[in-house]
């Protein structure tokens, strides 16, 4: 556990939806020291930040929305460049919208939409819940010591849709899902790292790792 | 493509985890953390606490133990027993599950499966039922079996998808303990007749009623009490098993006792003898993450 | 406090108990299925697993842990006389051995005809690391246990012998924590757990009192990588056998001299001989703990075996609880601390649900099984009956009052 990550401190954002204690014990294991908080205050102040969530995403625009932190967010992110991991519907929040119980704004930090996903003609189960693999690009510094065969956990309904270009990883559930993308300094699992066991653990790892290179 | 899912159900009884036979008879296992810490070690899929004598106790959740399990788990974890709101459910979530199961309280409260759907979103909310088989027909119970349901387990399994269940768990008393293997039959029903994932749960006793049930059904995972506790390495036995009948789990430990012979129920035999004479050892740096 | 509704058992029993609605505790509902089991089918599930197990070129066919007492005698009787197995026994040395124990030992080798291991880890190590599980634990006998359950384990890997067969598994055996027809078989969880109080070798590392991380190797599980290679398995033959200790001893009294020894704090004089402190210090400190000694361990075994009644089990519960345990100095100049040293270590694990201080500053039982039982039978101290345990004559004239580390398997003339 790397003790040179001390001052590069991660904010988990709180609106109000998801588990929190699940990222804050990957943290600690990792040796990660973090706040949890959602004041603007605390935005601004922090380097770097991750997104949870599980729920609904016009239940979760609400909250941030109310919180009155999606202004302070985006200007941290899109102009000071600190580098945000949205996870599961944290990502989702990254799109410009979502069609999930009808239409609604996201933070629009990465041109996207949500959709809902389809179950096809072999009428796949909805949720995709439960583990998958990934396909992605052995080059790529986040998957550096993945094992091409390691699984992820996903619990979703509704999926990110963007350009090929900001698609870092996918899956296949019926169709190609995105599962992974990144725009300079925006980062989106749709899976959970903090709860996929030792490869999510590793994953985390190296995402702290190459943003702790690259936006020092 | 998706794996399925093994899952390990942690129940609890009194603050600690038991056996459980038909629903009747308990036996005492020992720390429900503990159990959780060695489950996760061994690469279980998912973890079930169930505080099986909550809701008749009429108890609260134990918080405190909850969030001792979580603590444990670095795979989702997933909690039932005694949840009759909104605010339980709530609570649960800051002590670390990230799922909740409700069962009891749905026949009471006919609107607390919407309500909580639509507070953490269907993916986050488990409805699930037990059933018994009596003279071929399938009977709801619940209150850890102790009031017998008039509702139809068919209108009432596509009742819990319509409010926005986002899976099932069904567990069958009749096979609870057993070790005979699932009841096939109306897991297959079950699983055809939604469109939501479904977990099974009751009668496992060794890895190939495990490959027969994801073989005759369509369920998403299996649910594992008692068997975790008889051997070591459990659950790696088991996903190994399953991997050579060409079901696909995921696999993340550093062992996998992918070439031991094993006899018609799975367990494992005795590897030849010039396997071991040839066997050597390495030395195993532990992994750093 | 609770107490089962047939043997004596209280509800804190350390390994859990639970109870039905007719107040039985598991530990009692777990042995009513030994009469209702087909003993000769089990056999026969045994048979067949020891066949498979066995070696195809000449070598072990599995590993059988041994002692100088605890139905040692009985569990190579069967595994190399009636089932016809080559066993490497294997043992792990306790260090608070009695001369009668470690004559037994012996004597084990050479009736049976068995190729021996005994581990015996460095008395200053295991002084130090006793020093640490008594300041933390309240317990003298962590590296006995430690010792016993790992070193099987090591050697089945080591060697490349992949089954250990072990006697009675404690869990079933008291509380029934598994059914029989379960089946259980070894893990490192249970030894944590329930064995080891939650503290493995690596927890007892302390650099204050000079315990190394060498110093607790002998004391660590194999790795799980290991275990798998070589496909380690642990056995319980009270899964395949109906367990009587007593009777099992007694054949083996009769078929090959088991020396049996009179116990300070119970009546069964043949388990727990090998051991000074077994039945003396580790007991009392068990009381202090628990609130209830190894006397109610045996009364309720012997209860559920329909050899005593409730009421003579109340008896000798009444009578052994306070017996005041002997050979302490032994362990105190072994350990190289003061009595006084010894009672404030003890009083920090006194367990406050079984104890109350009095009005003398002196520890009172806040409970106990003796209350529930009708007074006038138990107070009766007329009532004197025979549990029928032997006590053989010792092979030798004088007996060691010390510990012997090694012993001989012959007496000279």
């Amino acid at each position: 556990m790397s003790n040179t990550n001390k001052d590069k401190t991660v904010l988990i954002i709180d609106y109000g939806v998801g588990n929190l204690l699940s990222i804050t014990k990957a943290l600690d294991y990792l040796g990660y020291s973090y706040g949890v908080s959602n004041t603007v205050d605390d935005i601004v102040r922090y380097q770097s930040y991750i997104l949870p969530g599980v729920g609904a995403f016009g239940e979760a625009m609400r909250n941030i929305n109310l919180l009155g932190v999606s202004e302070a967010l985006c200007q941290e992110v899109k102009i000071q460049k600190k580098p945000i991991l949205g996870i599961c519907l944290g990502m989702q929040l990254f799109a410009k919208s979502s069609t999930e119980d009808g239409h609604h704004q996201g933070l629009g930090l990465i041109e996207g939409s949500v959709e809902k996903i389809n179950p096809g003609p072999e009428n796949l189960k909805v949720p995709h819940v439960g583990w998958n693999e990934i396909i992605y690009d052995k080059k790529n510094p986040l998957f550096k010591n993945i094992d091409k065969n390691s699984c992820f956990y996903y619990d979703h309904s509704y999926h990110f849709i963007c350009d090929s270009g900001y698609k870092i990883a996918s899956c296949i559930y019926g169709d190609e899902l995105t599962v992974a993308i990144n725009r300079d300094n925006i980062y989106g699992f749709q899976f959970h790292p903090e709860k996929s066991h030792i490869s999510g653990l590793k994953l985390l790892r190296n995402y702290f790792n190459h943003i702790g290179k690259l936006h020092a | 493509m998706l794996k399925k899912r093994i899952i390990a159900c942690i129940l609890v009884k009194n603050g600690l985890a038991v056996q459980s036979i038909g629903f009747e008879k308990y036996l005492p296992i020992g720390s429900p953390i503990i159990v959780a810490e060695y489950l996760n070690k061994w690469g279980v899929d998912e973890i079930v606490y169930l505080d099986i004598d909550a809701t008749i106790n009429g108890r609260e959740p134990n918080y405190r133990q909850v969030e001792s399990v979580a603590k444990a788990c670095f795979v989702p974890l997933s909690v039932g027993g005694g949840i009759k709101s909104i605010n339980h459910m709530r609570d649960l979530t800051r002590c670390g599950a990230d799922k909740i199961i409700v069962n009891s309280s749905l026949f009471e409260q006919k609107n607390l499966l919407m309500d909580a759907a639509s507070a953490f979103g269907s993916q986050c909310i488990v409805a699930a039922v037990d059933v018994i088989k009596s003279d071929n027909s399938y009977l709801i119970k619940s209150n850890s079996g102790t009031i017998d349901r008039e509702e139809s387990l068919i209108n009432w399994v596509l009742n819990l998808e319509k409010l926005g269940a986002g899976e099932i768990f069904v567990n069958c008393i009749h096979k609870d303990g057993k070790k005979t293997g699932f009841d096939i039959e109306i897991l297959k029903e079950i699983s055809d007749l939604v469109n939501v994932p479904v977990i099974g749960c009751g009668g496992m006793g060794s890895p190939q009623h495990v490959v027969d049930v994801f073989s005759g059904t369509d369920i998403s995972g299996a649910a594992i009490g008692n068997y975790f506790n008889f051997i070591e390495h459990a659950p790696v036995i088991l996903k190994s098993y399953l991997k050579t009948n060409n079901i696909d789990t995921r696999i993340d430990t550093e062992y996998d006792y992918n070439d031991h012979p094993r006899n018609m129920d799975g367990a494992i035999v005795k590897k030849d003898a010039s396997a071991l004479y040839e066997l050597t050892f390495t030395y195993h740096e532990p992994e750093i993450i | 406090m609770k107490y089962c509704s047939r043997c004596m058992y209280p509800e804190n029993h350390p390994l859990n108990l639970t109870f039905n609605q007719d107040g039985l505790c598991s530990g009692c509902v777990v042995h009513e299925e030994k009469d209702e089991i087909d003993w000769g089918e089990k056999e026969n599930d045994l048979k067949s697993l020891l066949n498979s197990y066995r070696s195809k070129s000449h070598g072990y066919d599995c590993i059988v842990p041994v002692s100088g007492a605890r139905d040692s005698y009985f569990i190579v009787d069967q595994i190399k006389n009636k089932y016809g197995m080559n066993p490497l026994l294997v043992s792990y040395n306790k260090h608070y051995n009695t001369d009668i124990g470690i004559k037994n030992l012996a004597y084990l080798r050479s009736y049976f005809d068995c190729d021996f291991l005994m581990q015996t880890v460095s008395p200053d190590v295991v002084k130090n690391i006793t020093r640490v599980t008594l300041r933390d634990m309240g317990s003298i006998y962590w590296h006995c246990i430690a010792g016993q359950t790992v070193f099987p384990v090591q050697c089945a890997v080591r060697y490349k012998v992949p089954l250990i067969i072990w006697g009675a598994h404690q869990g079933i055996d008291q509380v029934g924590m598994f059914s029989h027809h379960d089946n259980v078989e070894m893990t490192r969880k249970y030894r944590k757990e329930h064995d080891l109080m939650g503290f493995e070798a690596e927890d007892i590392v302390d650099t204050i009192l000079g315990i190394t991380e060498k110093d607790v190797q002998p004391f660590v599980y194999p790795n799980d990588i290991d275990l798998e290679k070589v496909g380690v398995r642990g056995i319980y033959l009270n899964n395949y056998h109906r367990w009587d200790s007593k009777q099992q001893h007694e054949n083996m009294i009769d078929k090959y001299s088991y020396k049996s020894q009179l116990q300070t704090r119970t009546f069964d004089t043949y388990n727990d001989i090998d051991c000074f402190h077994y039945s003396n210090l580790h007991d009392h400190i068990k009381y202090i703990k628990y609130g209830y000694g190894k006397i109610t361990d045996h009364v309720s075994r012997e209860i559920r075996l329909k050899r005593l009644s409730r009421e003579e089990g109340a008896v000798l519960v009444k009578r052994y609880t306070n017996k005041k345990p002997e050979y302490n100095k032994l362990f105190l100049d072994w350990i190289g601390i003061k009595e006084s040293g010894l009672n404030y270590l003890l009083d920090k694990h006194r367990n406050p649900t079984a104890w109350h201080k009095g009005c003398d500053n002196e520890w009172i039982i806040n409970d106990s099984i003796i209350n529930y039982i009708p007074d006038g039978y138990s107070n009766n101290k007329n009532i004197d009956f025979d549990c029928g345990f032997r006590i053989t004559e010792p092979r030798m004239k004088t007996l060691n009052d010390r510990y012997t580390l090694i012993g001989r398997g012959y007496e000279d003339e």
